[in-house]
């Protein structure tokens, strides 16, 4: 992690507040208004400067304080923890330790940023400004070399020597399907029609997915820059950059960015004096995940309902408004202005043989650090779950890591050490997606994630074809029933062959994945499928209707928690004496279970159930 | 020209087709569902997957352009597999015991099936039994079962609209019905609505399709390949034995229909090409086989209805006229067959023709704005006249003809239902139409003018700027003989025959009722002013009129009788019989050329004068008539019969046999929605039932032609409660 680069002079210190969605949800708007109060306080005003910034990654431990240049490091920072941490780090001149990162299982804080594992296995390439500079300033962008891409390409290369530059990179389009960016962009420019149009996806349907909102948030300029190479390249005078209507925040940076580059002269008509003219509108998304896909994003954009269509023709033939159009997601932009600046070569030789520089995924479910990573192509899945995410918590076993959003596939712990590009996700079932990665542990059924990722899915299919609409809700049917116990011979044999059917049938991406969590699961934990389905049995001890509580006879004090908590009086016995449940009156909501206290741990699951 | 290779075989085909274009030209059978020919390819059931040399998934068939060298299978084992599976999940969701039940054939035949099933369909039950697409693929899948649970959707069936009722528990969403209301009628009524499993088909906000501006063309009834939309008429009528080519007659647009016959009876009249109106597509069958239809002739003795033979009805007839002599008036509609006109033009030049009395040029000019592909911008102002009830039909081939949209603004005292649909509307007061226009094609400062807003003129010339524009009128309803502007006018208007009754040899049927020496009518399809008496009065149609007659001759309608009539444009178009009139009704040529062969003399010829321009007449304010009836042509009628008497349908679509009369002068006479009212004017007295609208200005009453009611010009009355 490198400091800021051109620190302004004057100033002794940069104090940087995260201001990503995540820290903001945490208050730390106003720890940082008390930060300024307290400076200001103290006389330091002229020594010290605060500045929000976009989100550093590290969500978990928001909010987030850096303080520059010694990169040091304060993590779940308190509007009271403001005046200690003044007169710590600003009077004192020493590190506020309270306040510092202490790694799982260990003792000894780390003060720098760099040493601590989430960031130091990282490789910031979209990510450079994350957290370094104020994303509603585009002067600090410009100042960290913003925009110089842009006078690169404007002034000394021909629009076929940009497409050349890309192609060589071998940069694929981070959105979802990994095609090559450089040999779309030129497609598009070949294409025969005339206005051409280019689109940034940020819609991001993917649940607990926030990348490309991340980077809109910290780092706007850099779409910006990205989308103005691309739309010189292709030919292009007008750009879309789509956005939920979720991501208020996004929304909000890339207008006032938009602003800003056209009263820089970066936008609008003549741009930099070289005659070249580009407009850029904001869309905002009504929310549907599929209208995440290109087709359905253009039709919304269109003022239709977004579904998709067929393809061909592709949107580079047949876009928006029946002209050729690209389509790139926000991080695949974003990536263009440094390939221009430090050139092709560099950037590929970052990453495996075909899928070059980093990306960026969203670590979430059992795991220490959750937050946002981007790493180089070709790391090893148990690099990003145990040197960055710090392992799965409280001593519990990897079972699976979930990647590519919703339909992705469930890869399971004998390929930890596959090194991931896009090749080898889809060699085991899976996919890149737009970086999702789930991690599960033991405690994790597979049925029921399985039916989890699938029921959201069916629900999300737009509902135009018939083997995504109705093939999806056949395989949650038969799943539903698994998990109820009533699992037939049969089933797995048939969600197979549905599964693979709806993949191959379906029109749209949504369909043609949507199988994979389950196909994965069958084929890396069949075992808890024919457990589920002969025995009546959830080896994870999941699924409701194959589980009961019992009390351990041995065990119970009679301490009377579980009886008193239960809801249904299904717990009776004397105090000091052995209690008993009634599974008939059971509804299995678990509650005894959390309030038996741990010294005695009498309540268990058992499955199958009684 | 692309060449390509289709299961080992080379085709030539053109740029912009696509692979199930070719296949279907060169006879390559492939199963189709969502795919229509005249609608947008949609992609959506999968069942014309073909395979694709280089491409890792089979593509859609009907969606994928031809390249150069393309390779194509349409036929693999694993195609074959995947269109069984979408079968087999279509099946899943759609009531499908018809199709997999193992006693079809016996339940085919109408046999009962003594299994009680949990619900209950079946093939006998679906009203697409035998013509449903889906039943055809799954017979020739051979699918017996599926391995799938059933699952009823259980969506309430939508049968509270006229003409035709939705079962979306049998919609397999194939999206053609949404297409072809958008693609096929700029109308977009109905849409998918919701995502995932719980997709549908509806109207926005689920309302009723008469509330959500349903043009009842039927256009999406005919696209549907499964019972989900079913025509209530013929619902349970079975499968057509024979379809006939002929023409609709309803309107003066005489579009083409193909006209469905079973044991040689009318069951349905569907498109055939172009578009059809309410009228066309729903109108004619169950008008034909009215219950009400007298099929027998019927005279009048005291008051009573007697049945008598067609020898005993021909010779009343002609003795009548034979005693009345140069004292009979003989008034027919304009919507006879061109044969029937010429052999009652050998009755001499006394006729009257119903409907006609004012002036009309340039008719043929309709047909170069109609149909001339002009490359030029395009508005249109309708004057008075509702371009969606009446005239749909005109204005889509208007819009297909044009490469752009045309801008429609509609100037109009009385809103009708197009207001809704126009790009502008403006309410002039009544009366000052004309003005308005003026002040709209000038170039003259905008200022407010007969009711309309100076902004409301400033954006109507936008909307005009840089467009040829124009003028659509009814001349029934509105005389723009004083517009100034120069513009070019078009009348649109429903009479059949105009050039042939236009002649200058017909007179109105206003002059035989003025003319006090006339005692004895003969009338073919029309009625008689309430008021007056005559001595003896013979009648000539299809359904019993309102009013007291001596001599009820039973008359075949236009499906009947092989015959020609000219349309709007000046074209003849032939009409077929498509069945035998019922009972013993007979074309009206027959019965009129046997009336002659009875009479020994020819009638005596009378020149009547030709009257024009008597619509618009202006009378002063009386304050024993407070109110201006507005009164305007009826192209919703057949043989001077208002439609809405006959069929329910059209009356719930159609206010027009109701008086249309403001809340505020309803309320001040304390008149109730619905309830029977009396109009009296100077020399007419009738009773009619009102309908409550702010659709018709204070002061103002509004109605639709009807002469059995009086309701024949704009004239001064007042309204009393009964
Ligand atoms: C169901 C579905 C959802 C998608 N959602 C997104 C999304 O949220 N963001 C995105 O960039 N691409 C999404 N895609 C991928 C896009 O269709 C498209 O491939 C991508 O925007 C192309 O950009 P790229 O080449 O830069 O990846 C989705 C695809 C499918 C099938
Ligand atoms: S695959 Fe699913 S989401 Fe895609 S078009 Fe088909 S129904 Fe819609
Ligand atoms: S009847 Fe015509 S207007 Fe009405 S929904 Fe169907 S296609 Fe649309
Ligand atoms: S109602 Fe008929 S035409 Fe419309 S989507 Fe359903 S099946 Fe298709
Ligand atoms: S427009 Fe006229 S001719 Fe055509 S279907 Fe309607 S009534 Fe018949
Ligand atoms: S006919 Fe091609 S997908 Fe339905």
């Amino acid at each position: 992690m490198s400091g800021r680069k051109k620190k302004p002079k004057g100033f002794r210190l940069d104090l940087l507040v995260c201001a990503g969605t995540g820290c903001v949800s945490n208050r730390s708007f106003i720890v940082k208004d008390a930060l300024e109060k307290e400076i200001v306080k103290r006389g330091l005003q002229d020594e010290v400067r605060v500045i929000a910034t976009g989100c550093q990654g590290f969500c978990e431990r928001g909010p987030i304080v850096i303080a520059q240049p010694d990169e040091i490091f304060y993590q779940r920072v308190t509007e009271k923890d403001v005046p200690y941490l003044v007169e710590e780090h600003l009077i004192k001149g020493r590190p506020a330790k309270k306040l510092m990162y202490v790694p799982e299982k260990e003792a000894i804080p780390i003060p720098r940023m760099s040493d601590i594992g989430f960031f130091k296995h990282q490789r910031l390439i979209v990510l450079r400004n994350r957290g370094r500079l104020d994303p509603e300033n585009i002067e600090e962008y410009i100042a960290f070399d913003g925009y110089e891409a842009l006078q690169k390409v404007l002034t000394s290369m021909t629009p076929e020597q940009v497409i050349e530059e890309i192609k060589k990179s071998g940069l694929r389009g981070r959105g979802g399907a990994g095609f090559l960016t450089g040999l779309k962009w030129e497609l598009c420019r070949a294409a025969e029609g005339h206005p051409k149009y280019i689109i940034c996806n940020g819609d991001e349907g993917d649940p607990g997915a926030f990348m490309d909102r991340s980077v809109l948030e910290a780092d706007p300029h850099s779409v910006i820059e990205g989308m103005l190479i691309g739309a010189y390249a292709i030919g292009a005078q007008k750009g879309f950059i789509y956005v939920r209507k979720e991501y208020p925040l996004a929304v909000k940076r890339v207008q006032h960015a938009l602003k800003q580059a056209s009263e820089y002269g970066l936008l609008g008509e003549d741009i930099l004096g070289t005659g070249f003219n580009f407009f850029i509108e904001v869309v905002q998304g009504a929310g549907a995940f599929v209208c995440g896909e290109e087709t359905a994003l253009m039709a919304a954009i269109e003022g239709r309902v977004g579904r998709p269509r067929t393809r061909p023709p592709y949107p580079v033939e047949k876009g928006l408004w029946g002209k050729p159009t690209n389509i790139n997601n926000v991080e695949t932009w974003a990536n263009v202005p440094i390939i221009i600046l430090r050139g092709a070569d560099w950037f590929s030789s970052i990453g495996t043989e075909n899928s070059k520089g980093t990306k960026i995924f969203s670590l979430v479910g059992k795991i220490n650090n959750t937050g946002l990573v981007e790493v180089p192509m070709g790391i090893t899945l148990r690099q990003i779950i145990y040197d960055i995410g710090g392992g799965i918590p409280y001593n519990k076993k990897f079972k699976a890591v979930q990647t590519g959003g919703p339909s992705g596939g469930c890869i399971p712990e004998k390929y930890l050490d596959l090194p991931i590009d896009y090749e080898s996700l889809t060699e085991v079932g899976s996919m890149m997606g737009s970086g999702g990665m789930i991690v599960m542990d033991e405690d994790t059924c597979m049925v029921d994630v399985a039916r989890y990722f699938l029921n959201f899915t069916q629900q999300e299919s737009c509902g135009k074809c018939v083997p995504c609409r109705l093939g999806t809700k056949q395989m949650v049917e038969i799943l539903n029933r698994i998990v109820d116990g009533n699992g037939k011979d049969g089933d797995l044999e048939l969600l197979e062959s549905i599964g693979q059917n709806v993949k191959l049938a379906s029109l749209c991406g949504l369909g043609q994945t949507a199988p994979n969590p389950v196909l994965t699961t069958i084929k890396y934990f069949k075992e808890e499928y024919i457990a589920h389905i002969n025995e009546k049995k959830c080896p994870a001890l999941v699924c409701k209707a194959l589980i009961s509580y019992v009390i351990d006879p041995e065990l119970c004090t009679g301490c009377v928690a579980c009886a008193k908590n239960c809801p249904t009086m299904a717990i009776t016995g004397e105090p000091k004496k052995v209690y008993k449940i009634d599974q008939s009156k059971c509804i299995k909501c678990g509650i005894c279970l959390s309030v038996c206290p741990p010294k005695f741990g009498a309540v268990k699951k058992v499955t199958p159930a009684i | 020209m692309i060449s390509i290779t289709i299961n080992g075989k080379e085709f030539s085909a053109k740029k912009g087709e696509t692979v199930l274009d070719v296949c279907r030209r060169e006879g390559i059978y492939i199963p189709t569902l969502c795919y229509q020919e005249d609608l947008t390819p949609y992609g959506g059931c999968r069942l014309c997957i073909v395979e694709v040399e280089g491409m890792p998934r089979p593509m859609t068939a009907c969606t994928l352009p031809v390249q150069e060298g393309m390779v194509i299978q349409t036929d693999t084992p694993r195609l074959k597999e995947l269109r069984r599976f979408t079968l087999e999940l279509i099946l899943s969701e759609h009531p499908y015991s018809c199709l997999v039940c193992e006693k079809k054939t016996d339940c085919a035949s109408y046999m009962e099936c003594i299994e009680k099933e949990a619900i209950t369909f079946g093939c006998k039950y679906c009203s697409a039994n035998g013509n449903c697409e889906l039943q055809k693929l799954v017979e020739e899948f051979g699918i017996k079962e599926i391995p799938y649970q059933f699952k009823y959707r259980n969506i309430p069936v939508e049968d509270y609209d006229p003409f035709f009722e939705r079962d979306y528990n049998l919609c397999i969403l194939c999206g053609r019905c949404v297409r072809a209301c958008a693609e096929l009628r700029c109308a977009y009524v109905i849409d998918f609505h919701h995502r995932g499993p719980r997709t549908l088909v509806g109207t926005a906000f689920n309302l009723s399709h008469i509330d959500a501006n349903c043009q009842f063309c039927g256009a999406c009834v005919d696209a549907c390949p499964t019972g989900a939309m079913r025509e209530r008429y013929n619902k349970y009528l079975g499968k057509p034995d024979k379809v006939i080519k002929t023409h609709c007659m309803l309107c003066s647009i005489g579009c083409p229909i193909n006209a469905e016959t079973r044991e040689n009876k009318i069951i349905g009249t569907t498109p055939d090409g172009e578009p059809l109106c309410v009228r066309g597509r729903f109108g004619i069958a169950p008008m034909v086989n009215h219950p009400k239809r007298v099929t027998v002739p019927l005279l009048n003795k005291n008051g009573q209805l007697v049945e008598i033979s067609w020898d005993d009805a021909l010779d009343i007839a002609s003795n009548i006229l034979k005693e009345y002599k140069d004292r009979t008036g003989i008034i027919f509609s304009h919507d006879l067959h061109i044969e029937t006109i010429n052999s009652l033009s050998t009755f001499g030049e006394i006729s009257g023709i119903e409907n006609l009395g004012v002036e009309i040029q340039n008719v043929e000019n309709f047909e170069t704005l109609c149909l001339a592909k002009t490359g030029k911008k395009i508005a249109i102002i309708a004057v008075n006249f509702d371009l969606i009830q009446d005239f749909s039909v005109f204005l889509l081939r208007i819009k297909r003809a044009l490469n752009e949209k045309p801008v429609v603004i509609l100037v109009d005292p009385i809103k009708t239902k197009s207001a809704e649909i126009v790009d502008l509307y403006l309410r002039p007061e009544p009366g000052k139409e004309i003005e308005v226009l003026d002040i709209l094609l000038s170039e003259d400062n905008p200022c407010e003018t007969g009711g309309i807003k100076k902004e409301e003129i400033v954006t109507a010339r936008k909307l005009l700027a840089r467009r040829e524009v124009c003028l659509l009128y009814n001349p029934y309803n509105v005389n723009i003989n004083g517009l100034n502007s120069q513009v070019k006018c078009y009348p649109i208007f429903g009479i059949l025959n105009f050039p042939i009754l236009n002649s200058g040899k017909l007179s109105s049927a206003e002059d035989i009722f003025e003319n006090d020496g006339i005692e004895c009518l003969y009338l073919i399809g029309t009625g008689i002013p309430p008021m007056k008496k005559y001595k003896k009065v013979i009648v000539q149609n299809c359904f019993l009129p309102d009013f007291d007659f001596d001599l009820f001759l039973p008359a075949a309608t236009f499906l009947e009788v092989d015959g020609s009539f000219i349309d709007l444009f000046g074209n003849e178009k032939k009409l077929y019989k498509v069945c035998e009139p019922p009972g013993q009704a007979r074309a009206d040529e027959w019965i009129i050329k046997n009336i002659i062969e009875r009479l020994d003399f020819e009638l005596p010829r009378k020149n009547h004068k030709y009257h024009p321009g008597r619509v618009n007449e202006k009378e002063k304010p009386d304050s024993e008539y407070p109110f201006y009836l507005i009164v305007r042509e009826n192209t919703f009628k057949y043989r001077g019969k208002v439609l809405s008497k006959i069929l329910t349908g059209f009356k719930r679509i159609h206010h027009d046999c109701r008086l249309w009369i403001n809340p505020v002068d309803a309320s001040r006479l304390k008149v109730e929605n619905g309830k029977p009212v009396k109009v009296i004017g100077k020399d007419f007295e009738s009773v009619v039932e009102v309908w409550i609208t702010d659709n018709v200005p204070e002061g103002f009453l509004f109605a639709y032609h009807d002469r059995e009611k009086g309701l024949v010009k704009n004239k001064r009355v007042r309204v009393e409660c009964l």
